[in-house]
């Protein structure tokens, strides 16, 4: 049975076609090139909308995010180093061959989220939600993650080494082949082993 | 209208700051402090605190009101009649105007008998009953049914787009936390078949 999903925009109730994230209303002014130059030419990113689409390619580094949402979008080879994010919502995203390093980032959203080779070395990921997040060769090390979640988190050849782990919660989640060399471990909060 | 989030380490909780644009009256839910920074906060916007939400009456969701009440004349909105002497505008399940803002009263009880939740446009203020990938203590297994019943019956069933903003924590969605609470709840049963 073939599921029927809605657009993505907030509050349309419009079921979109096959391939597509927005329904026909949304779609025509909702592109990728509207958005991308809109974020790589300014230096403030405040309040945009813009879910459900596929970024590639970017060099957003620098910049400052906040009130953004950026549900089911898709980041492909973008580059957010050293940029500020405040309430920014990426629930239901992909993220692939990624860097977030040195970032300063809270409050944000990665729920059930796919995350494949991206870095996150060097930063501040205070209060931000990874819960459900499928996350294969990411790079956390020295990281402060203080009152981050990542409930029921699926980590696979994950580094968290040096990092921050205060009041962290690992509820319920796989990990295979994590590394949490130096970092306190004590003061985070698991309740399952890791897989061997 | 603009949303501002507000963490202290005391108690480690969430205070949110709702106001208009460009000033004006606003409104604050929980603040289980009033420090500099949220008074910062709340002058730089050029904000007046006319009413107070609290979620229910645990204090580190309302321990501020009393330095809040020397600032602003606010009026407190609760579900009891007062809380460490402060007389309160008791609220019931429906919906009331504040500031221009319409705001629905969503009764949820469990976490205590006096939760509330607050619904402003899509966004859900759930002090303690819903946080990210986790639902709110209770003292038996009783009043963790009766929360479960309540949020399957009263926030599950809500749009999932809809924006969860807890007392503690990072900020989800409803649809995040409906996926997660299924999750989690089938952990949680078959521990305690496990130990029956």
């Amino acid at each position: 049975m073939f599921d029927l999903d809605y657009c993505s925009y907030p509050d349309c109730k419009k079921k979109v076609r096959t391939g597509s994230r927005l329904c026909e209303d949304h779609q025509s002014w909702q592109s990728v090139e509207h958005f991308s130059s809109l974020m790589t030419e300014k230096d403030l990113i405040g309040d945009i909308k813009a879910p459900g689409l596929t970024f590639k390619n970017l060099d957003l580094r620098n910049k400052r995010f906040i009130d953004c949402y950026f549900h089911h979008t898709q980041w492909i080879n973008c580059h957010f180093d050293r940029s500020i994010f405040q309430m920014c919502f990426f629930d239901e995203s992909v993220f692939m061959d990624t860097s977030f390093t040195k970032v300063n980032m809270k409050h944000c959203v990665f729920t059930d989220s796919v995350m494949t080779n991206i870095d996150w070395h060097g930063s501040d990921l205070i209060s931000v939600n990874l819960n459900n997040i499928h996350a294969v060769n990411n790079n956390f090390s020295e990281s402060d993650l203080y009152y981050s979640r990542f409930i029921a988190a699926y980590l696979k050849d994950v580094k968290m080494i040096d990092c921050n782990l205060k009041r962290v919660d690992f509820s319920a989640s796989q990990r295979k082949g994590v590394n949490f060399k130096y970092s306190n471990t004590a003061e985070a909060y698991f309740d399952t082993e890791e897989i061997q | 209208m603009k949303l501002f989030n507000h963490f202290t380490a005391v108690g480690f909780s969430n205070t949110y700051l709702i106001g208009p644009d460009k000033g004006g009256d606003a409104i604050l839910v929980d603040p289980g402090t009033m420090d500099v920074s949220l008074l910062k906060l709340i002058e730089d916007h050029n904000y007046y605190i006319r009413h107070v939400l609290i979620t229910h009456a645990h204090p580190n969701h309302f321990r501020g009101i009393k330095t809040i009440l020397k600032i602003y004349d606010a009026t407190i909105y609760s579900k009891v009649e007062e809380l460490e002497g402060i007389s309160c505008k008791v609220l019931e399940e429906g919906e009331i105007t504040l500031s221009d803002q319409k705001i629905e009263i969503i009764s949820v009880v469990g976490h205590s008998f006096d939760s509330l939740v607050y619904r402003c446009g899509h966004f859900f203020f759930t002090g303690d009953v819903l946080s990210a990938g986790r639902t709110g203590t209770t003292p038996d297994r009783y009043t963790r049914a009766l929360l479960i019943d309540e949020l399957e019956n009263k926030l599950f069933t809500r749009e999932g787009h809809g924006i969860l903003l807890p007392g503690h924590g990072p900020p989800s969605t409803i649809k995040a936390e409906k996926n997660i609470f299924i999750h989690m709840n089938e952990e949680y049963e078959k521990q305690n078949q496990s130990e029956a």
